[in-house]
């Protein structure tokens, strides 16, 4: 437990009481500010370095928000689908838990998905497991992924039997199909296009799981402080881990935050130019893609997080 | 009470033999099956018990929307009284002279004051009427504290009233006369969830305690429910306070659904300490003195029983089981060695050394009636231990599978 306590936050009583309560105004406010630099840098930033450097430090301080400052849950859709059901019942656990959606999901809406390029610890962590430690050669990759899969199932079996094992452990499970998926893609490519739907048969579950009333941790609970949940742990871990075979593989093929702000980032008022200048492999401008070499498919085109490494051009009127 | 006294220390200090529980009898209030919602508990939050002619009673709530009556050594039903909603909040127990009483407040809004002899209402106060847009309230165990001639009963309860145009969302604590249901006073201190009232005297002076979801823990004055101070937390509080001492001062204990514990002294409401459990705290726990120094023991969902040293904050040992625990463990004693009965939603029941958290004795519980549960919203009941008139100890655990258990020593 000591290794936790280094987690500490820094904030222990709200800078900015909401109606005298646990709700910190602040949070909303750093967070409005980190979009506002993402969304500004995605409309004025000249060149990708400048876009890339601002994007580097952005997610650094966000990251230290989430694991250091705020006790604060950032499970956009389930504290929103939480958050509306207690409107009428407890207003200010409401406000606290729907703001935060609203915020982002605002944002989401005009600039597109910054939320994941810009801000998101998990995918921001993924990132740097899949530049520091990529595996590429084939060979490797499945040893890696058999390694990751055999090692977290000892993990979770053998270590913590529970009473309600799925319930519990949700989010290890998801990161383990997660495994599954990716060592599918990489036997045979073509499966991707199919492939690549699995997140919203995950977007569709996370939302009846939390509409019943399942509560379960997520993998970054464990960073900011709030479930130290065997579980997350497990899942940060391996989702972790396969990133580096499969750059942000979490955010292509499961993540139901992702995939519900990358629905709302389809009517965004800033879009992305149609394939050709973004997604193409022969494009140069495309080798720093933060999810990859893997832009043949055009259902990647909505799954841009806005991380400025290629020379994107803004509001083709084709679109 | 719930949680023994008025502090909630959960400390029985009761003495059994040995730690070589058998089970006497058990009591299952029905076959019928009520759905799972939010808030809701099988049982009230604990039980309480009492001598009344010679035979101990136990008295507890019920979902069933009861509060039943028991004798305590058989487990037989002496009477029902039928509330309006399901009673999830601890009744109390007092006496006014050759009378007993017990008080329940159910989560019909209404406090009920029934005669403890025979289960007759004596008086009942409505603390909100029903309308087509109120919903159940959230009710929390009162407490009765004895000051001068009178009875005071302190009430903690949450209602709300969603009608469109004017909402309400009120947690009240309310103080009346225990004996005749007269209101000395009544102070709305949140919007949001309030936990059962804790009482401390302090060089003199009486105060009330009373933590918030929405992450205030208030200090009232307990003459009239004026406010002395508040600390605001940045996560909800999620449990009743404990009061207890170190060796410097007075202090209040409580936890919240991020696993934070706050110890906070309890003239000022400075933080004195805060300890990190890995998931949600839902009861404060249980305080004990072991070794000329307070040792707290207190539940988490990340499946441990924290044992903490009251004066530092520091963590003695931790005991794991194979799920969550919800419910608040209670001090006996064993002989001479302290020991802590811990009830865990893996179906198991604990007793453990208090020293050194080692298993003297488990048992196996039955299976919660709901396929599933909604984390940190179902409430949990606590056990109790209460003595006989013929000194025989019992353990009294009413658990989540529809029964009351109660277990003796052989």
């Amino acid at each position: 437990m000591n290794l936790f306590l280094l987690l500490r936050k820094i904030v222990n009583t709200p800078l900015i009481p909401v109606r005298g309560t646990w709700i910190d105004a602040a949070i909303f406010v750093v967070i409005f500010a980190i979009l506002s630099v993402a969304a500004g840098t995605c409309f004025w930033g000249r060149s990708p370095r400048l876009r890339q450097n601002t994007r580097f430090i952005t997610r650094i301080v966000s990251l230290c928000v989430f694991a250091f400052m705020f006790f604060r849950c950032i499970c956009l859709l389930k504290t929103s689908v939480v958050g509306m059901t207690q409107i009428g019942w407890d207003d200010v656990a409401a406000f606290g838990n729907f703001f935060l959606f609203v915020l982002i999901g605002s944002f989401v809406l005009v600039a597109g998905n910054i939320y994941c390029g810009w801000m998101c610890p998990l995918g921001f962590l993924q990132e740097i497991s899949a530049r520091l430690f990529p595996v590429k050669t084939k060979r490797f990759r499945f040893l890696l992924l058999g390694i990751i899969f055999v090692f977290g199932s000892v993990l979770l079996f053998l270590f913590r039997p529970a009473n309600d094992f799925f319930t519990e452990n949700i989010i290890a499970l998801w990161s383990l199909a997660l495994v599954i998926v990716v060592t599918a893609v990489l036997l045979n490519p073509a499966w991707e296009r199919v492939l690549l739907k699995t997140k919203y048969a995950f977007l569709v579950l996370y939302i009846l799981l939390t509409g019943a009333g399942v509560w379960f941790s997520e993998a970054w609970c464990w960073l900011t402080g709030n479930d130290i949940d065997y579980s997350s742990i497990v899942g940060f871990c391996v989702i972790f881990l396969v990133s580096s075979v499969i750059p942000l593989a979490w955010c292509r093929y499961v993540c139901p935050t992702g995939t519900f702000l990358f629905f709302l980032g389809r009517k965004s008022i800033v879009k992305i130019k149609e394939p050709g200048s973004c997604f193409s492999m022969e494009n140069t401008a495309c080798k720093g893609c933060c999810m990859g070499e893997r832009s043949r498919i055009p259902a990647f085109r909505f799954m841009c997080v806005r991380c400025g490494s290629c020379n994107y051009e803004l509001n083709d009127k084709k679109n | 009470m719930f949680g023994v006294d008025p502090q909630h220390t959960q400390n029985s200090a009761l003495v059994f033999p040995s730690s070589s529980f058998k089970l006497a009898w058990n009591f299952h209030a029905g076959d019928h099956i009520w759905s799972h919602t939010s808030r809701r508990s099988v049982w009230s939050s604990s039980g309480v018990a009492a001598e009344i002619d010679g035979t101990m009673r136990f008295f507890i709530g019920s979902y069933t929307n009861n509060v039943f009556c028991l004798e305590a050594e058989t487990g037989k039903e002496l009477w029902r009284f039928p509330s309006g909603g399901p009673v999830n909040a601890a009744p109390v127990f007092f006496r006014a002279g050759d009378k007993a009483f017990v008080i329940a407040v159910s989560s019909d809004r209404i406090i009920y004051c029934l005669d403890a002899r025979t289960g007759e209402k004596v008086w009942s106060y409505e603390v909100y009427p029903w309308k087509f847009t109120v919903f159940e309230a959230v009710s929390t165990s009162p407490i009765v504290i004895v000051s001068g001639n009178t009875r005071q009963l302190i009430v903690s309860l949450w209602y709300a009233d969603r009608k469109p145009l004017k909402n309400i969302q009120k947690g009240e604590v309310i103080a009346l006369n225990a004996v005749d249901g007269t209101v000395s006073w009544r102070k709305t201190v949140s919007d949001s969830y309030i936990f059962s009232p804790a009482f401390a005297e302090i060089d003199g002076s009486r105060y009330l305690y009373i933590s918030s979801s929405d992450g205030v823990m208030y200090c009232l004055a307990f003459l009239d429910g004026t406010q002395i101070w508040k600390f605001s937390s940045s996560v909800p509080l999620s449990s009743s306070p404990l009061i207890t001492k170190t060796k410097a001062r007075d202090v209040v204990i409580a936890g919240t659904p991020f696993g934070i514990l706050y110890c906070l002294d309890a003239k000022n409401g400075k933080k004195v300490w805060e300890y990190k459990a890995g998931m949600n705290i839902v009861n404060t726990g249980c305080v004990c003195p072991i070794d000329g120094r307070n040792v707290l023991f207190v539940p988490s969902f990340d499946r441990f029983l924290h044992c903490i040293d009251v004066n530092t904050g520091t963590m003695l040992w931790r005991f794991e089981t194979k799920k969550y625990i919800a419910s608040s463990p209670i001090g006996i004693k064993i002989g001479d060695v302290f020991a802590v009965i811990v009830a865990s939603l893996d179906n198991n029941l604990y007793c453990l050394d208090a020293r050194s958290g080692k298993v003297l004795w488990q048992f196996s519980l039955g299976k919660r009636l709901w396929a599933f549960e909604t984390r940190a919203e179902t409430l949990w009941p606590s056990p109790i231990a209460l003595s006989l008139s013929n000194k025989t100890p019992f353990l009294i655990v009413p658990w989540y599978d529809g029964s009351i258990y109660a277990f003796t020593v052989s």
